[in-house]
């Protein structure tokens, strides 16, 4: 079969489950969209203070699925599943794009066309995102569909297109603004100057085209209130909504803040999530970024990866249609001359968010009655929290891959060697530490307000750890020495493992599921030292359950000392998982 | 595979495809929205409206589902909730048994102030809707009552029209109700006007459409204010946190079971179980009556306060139990130009072409990619 008939085939079949799935689905995303542009099309409500956040593509596309609906009921015609089924080919043209976008960058980086079908059929094909397309109806793959689009001309050279889809992308869903200093600095390092002032010319005159229909609104909305001009223009107009950050995000499955939220923590935590945290460390990731990687045309799709994960994981208000805001591009990024992450980063991130939230609830401002609910395995609250811990640490565990970049790791590496130390310079701290929690919890209690001066202690003794291990002097370590080396790691990670299950286990979860489970992760985790795929395969599953697990007994025990004990092993975690991932690429360049 | 397969592949699925089509292809050749049923209901996500319950005015749910039991082992729905829902509600069960029952589900544990509506009540009525144009399945009732909440900051009268459709909400239209409201207040800054009007023969099988229209000077919108003010207004009970944004809020107490606390106590609301943000010595001016629940209504200015901790309330210096606190923030009324599709009806068809044409250049230029 040639390749264009294989992209034909996998066109034909994901258009048809699409178009199968459209009419006969309802969902009340879509609903709540449709009832919403109805308020503004036909009530006439003004956009800006009813729904900020979505900018003039998106009531463009939303009215185009309004027209023919419209002329059919001046025929007679009144059938809203029509208008409906309608609502959702706004999000097909997104995936559409993206599938179209995929498959050229893919090509540029691969030059393999069978790589770039594949790599596209595996995002087309997608169970979550056809049921995104064609149950939710969700527009946001239109917004990352001009992304993609705006890098692949950028890529090709091509300003002027560029500039208007990013701007295309930036009036679906503002928040893509934020990568105009990407595009800008790209174009600026790596082509000529007059290129800048063309990209940022184009960007700004298609913007005001866009933006025209607003500009009498804002100004009476300034004439009117100013303090709630700026506080539209600064919580709501960026895309955020109105509860980013600030409130108890109790019910957010989708990253961190549900767990943490839920752990009792929030409190003291919470005002590290939020729009000030996602800016200022999408910055500093950029930053180091392109200070460590040459300016190529991976920065520009790495940058993009990170921006959208990062907002993933702070953000506290994650929708579930806000993840394909990162799923196309965590996929460009498997592509092994681009981002070389694992794949099955890829499909276990879209099938933990799956399991959290996959087709029996709307979104957060949304429920329905799903009558298969109850059948649900993962359908309680612990489990689709630990999930997401899972799915955060995944994102997180990414953001440290896309920005290491392989040529500094490799000569890091050189520089590590641990073969034989003592295994007690690892476990006496970590005992020493066990004791000292469990002592605390007995007499002192466990006041949460302990919790941030433990995480400071078991940072240290896991830093000291590893400086203790590299012999660096005076037990002073560089931020370098903690990405060195892999048996430590490895040791760090079953000692943590071992750490949390027994406090699990004095902490009296009489239960004998967990008994078999804890059995099961530890077996499991001694294979982490198997080179072969089974026994990779058995890390990769072990590490996930374990850390799911952990996050599920945490929960339902509302134990502090979980919690606590949690930490080291969550750094450890993720180490494990960078450090792993650094091994095979040496393992496989050598 | 030839090329010659692949094409044999792709009518296949277009066949299957049209064949899938044939229950929704007789439905409309039938005319009859009911033929749909036989499509399983687990397709069915969208929200069932009939007899489903609830204004959600101060619901801060964020997880879990909302159950109603008109009786313990009687039927129960789950309510679509939305950020500015108004509704009220009455299923045959409770005609008959005169009450229900409701039940919250799902945990974490959220607060929720539900105006329940009793038969009998002022405003519980069969009906189902909410105020930008929503569908609902009437139960038999020929009396539609419809009560909106509308923000009002405007001296001046205000014409305010709700239209019952049949079929779609630009369908023939059934009934109207033509309100005129005036109010002025500082408090609440909101007014509640109910509509009524009189429509008969209504099947219970059919869908219906309510919308409302306001003539003259644009007086509410439903703001970013106004709809965060319906949908995430803090609603707990005693020692949660609350968030808040700006302005002056309006607190609102609901005690519990309608216990109030008597007259003259002295009533302390405390910050963080220490700090006094509020005291008064209670009186019956104090209250105001809602529906058939009391709550005691606050209004303070607390702008400068960017987060409440852990309230309490506490008469004659004992913590009072209650059932739960609301806390409304104040509206924004801008009153704003409407946007260019404010009306865009007449242009339908000209649009309508313009989007045939660029759908086919669209398909076109799809096909000479997929071509080279």
């Amino acid at each position: 079969m040639n390749d264009r008939n294989r992209l034909l085939l996998v066109l034909a079949f994901g258009l048809f489950l699409r178009f199968l799935l459209m009419p006969y689905t309802w969902h009340c995303h879509t609903w709540e969209q449709m009832t919403g542009e109805a308020m503004r099309f036909i009530l006439g409500f003004d956009p800006i203070l009813t729904d900020p956040g979505f900018g003039l593509v998106y009531r463009l596309f939303n009215m185009a699925s309004y027209i023919p609906y419209l002329v059919l009921n001046g025929l007679g015609v009144y059938y809203p599943f029509i208008l409906e089924s309608f609502f959702k080919m706004s999000s097909l043209a997104g995936d559409l794009l993206t599938f179209v976008a995929l498959y050229e960058i893919c090509l540029h980086f691969s030059k393999n066309k069978r790589t770039s079908i594949g790599l596209a059929s595996v995002y087309f094909l997608n169970p979550f995102v056809i049921i995104n397309c064609a149950v939710w109806g969700s527009t946001e793959t239109l917004m990352t569909g001009f992304i993609l689009l705006a890098i692949l001309y950028c890529i090709r050279k091509r300003i002027i297109r560029s500039a208007i889809f990013l701007s295309l992308a930036t009036f679906t869903r503002y928040l893509p603004f934020f990568l105009l200093p990407v595009f800008l600095v790209y174009v600026w390092r790596t082509m000529k100057s007059r290129d800048m002032t063309r990209f940022l010319g184009t960007f700004l005159l298609s913007c005001s085209v866009l933006s025209i229909q607003y500009l009498w609104n804002f100004l009476v909305l300034f004439q009117s209130t100013q303090s709630g001009f700026w506080e539209y223009v600064f919580m709501s107009w960026l895309g955020g909504g109105p509860t980013g950050g600030r409130t108890l995000p109790l019910g957010f499955k989708h990253n961190f803040t549900g767990f943490i939220a839920s752990a009792g923590v929030w409190p003291y935590i919470g005002s590290f999530f939020g729009y000030p945290a996602f800016i200022l460390l999408s910055l500093v990731s950029m930053f180091v970024l392109l200070k460590r990687s040459s300016w190529s045309p991976r920065s520009l799709v790495l940058c993009t990866l990170i921006f959208f994960a990062l907002f993933t994981i702070i953000y506290p208000l994650t929708q579930p249609h806000r993840l394909f805001w990162v799923i196309p591009f965590l996929l460009l990024a498997t592509v092994p001359s681009l981002g070389n992450i694992p794949t099955y980063y890829f499909h276990a991130f879209w099938i933990s968010n799956f399991a959290i939230e996959p087709l029996i609830e709307g979104n957060f401002w949304t429920y329905f009655n799903f009558p298969l609910q109850q059948y649900w395995p993962f359908d309680n609250w612990p489990l689709k929290y630990s999930l997401s811990l899972f799915s955060g640490m995944l994102l997180l565990s990414v953001i440290f891959l896309c920005l290491i970049s392989r040529t500094n790791l490799e000569s890091m590496k050189s520089k590590a060697d641990f073969e034989s130390r003592s295994l007690w310079s690892i476990f006496v701290p970590f005992l020493v530490f066990s004791l000292f929690e469990i002592l605390r919890v007995v007499y002192l209690g466990p006041e949460y307000y302990y919790i941030p001066l433990e995480l400071l202690i078991g940072f240290l003794i896991v830093a000291n750890l590893w400086g203790y291990l590299h012999e660096s002097k005076a037990g002073i370590i560089k931020c370098q020495d903690i990405l060195t080396t892999s048996k430590a790691a490895k040791l760090l990670y079953l000692l943590s493992v071992v750490v949390v299950l027994f406090v699990v286990t004095i902490s009296q979860v009489d239960n004998p599921v967990f008994l078999l489970v804890q059995i099961l992760l530890l077996v499991s985790v001694w294979s982490v030292n198997k080179r072969s795929t089974l026994g990779l395969n058995i890390q990769r599953v072990s590490s996930a359950v374990t850390l799911i697990y952990i996050g599920y007994v945490a929960l339902i025990m509302q134990n502090v000392l979980v919690f606590v004990t949690m930490l080291p092993y969550l750094f450890s975690w993720l180490y494990l998982q960078v450090d792993g991932k650094i091994t095979s690429d040496s393992t496989q360049s050598s | 595979m030839s090329t010659k397969k692949v094409k044999g592949i792709i009518l296949l699925l277009i066949t299957l495809l049209l064949l899938s089509y044939a229950p929704l292809i007789n439905a409309c050749i039938n005319q009859s929205w009911s033929n749909m049923k036989n499509v399983p209901n687990y397709w069915s996500w969208k929200p069932n409206f009939a007899g489903q319950i609830t204004d959600l005015h101060g619901a801060n749910s964020t997880d879990g589902a909302i159950i109603i039991n008109s009786t313990e082992q009687g039927p129960s729905w789950t309510v679509w909730k939305s950020d500015v829902w108004i509704a009220s509600f009455m299923t045959k069960q409770m005609r008959d048994s005169g009450y229900a029952s409701l039940r919250i589900k799902g945990d974490p544990p959220f607060g929720l102030t539900p105006f329940i509506a009793y038969p009998g009540s002022d405003w519980g009525e069969e009906l189902m809707t909410q105020y930008r144009g929503q569908s609902f399945r009437p139960l038999a009732s020929s009396l539609w009552k419809v009560r909106l909440k509308i923000g009002n900051n405007d001296t001046s009268p205000q014409n305010v029209t709700v239209r019952l459709h049949q079929d779609s909400w630009t369908g023939p239209e059934l009934g109207r109700s033509v309100e005129s409201i005036s109010y002025t207040g500082p408090y609440p800054k909101a007014v509640f006007v109910d509509f009524v009007m009189m429509v008969s023969g209504l099947d219970t099988e059919k869908t219906y459409y309510l919308t409302i229209d306001r003539v003259g000077k644009e007086v509410w919108l439903m703001s970013r204010q106004d709809s965060y003010n319906y949908g995430s207004c803090a609603s707990s009970v005693n020692g949660d946190t609350y968030d808040v944004y700006s302005r002056d809020l309006d607190f609102k107490i609901w005690f519990y079971q309608g216990k109030t606390p008597p007259e003259a106590s002295r009533v302390q609301i405390l910050l963080n179980n220490h700090t006094i943000f509020n005291e008064f010595t209670l009186n019956s001016s104090k209250f105001d009556s809602m529906s058939i629940e009391k709550y005691l209504s606050i209004p303070i200015d607390i702008r400068l306060v960017k987060t409440l901790n852990l309230i309490n309330v506490t008469v004659n210096g004992a913590v009072w139990r209650i059932e739960s606190i609301a806390i409304e923030e104040d509206y924004l009324f801008i009153d704003t130009p409407s946007p260019f599709w404010h009306s865009f009806a007449p242009y339908i068809f000209p649009l309508f072409v313009l989007e045939v044409i660029v759908a086919l250049v669209a398909i076109k230029e799809f096909r000479k990619w997929i071509k080279k």
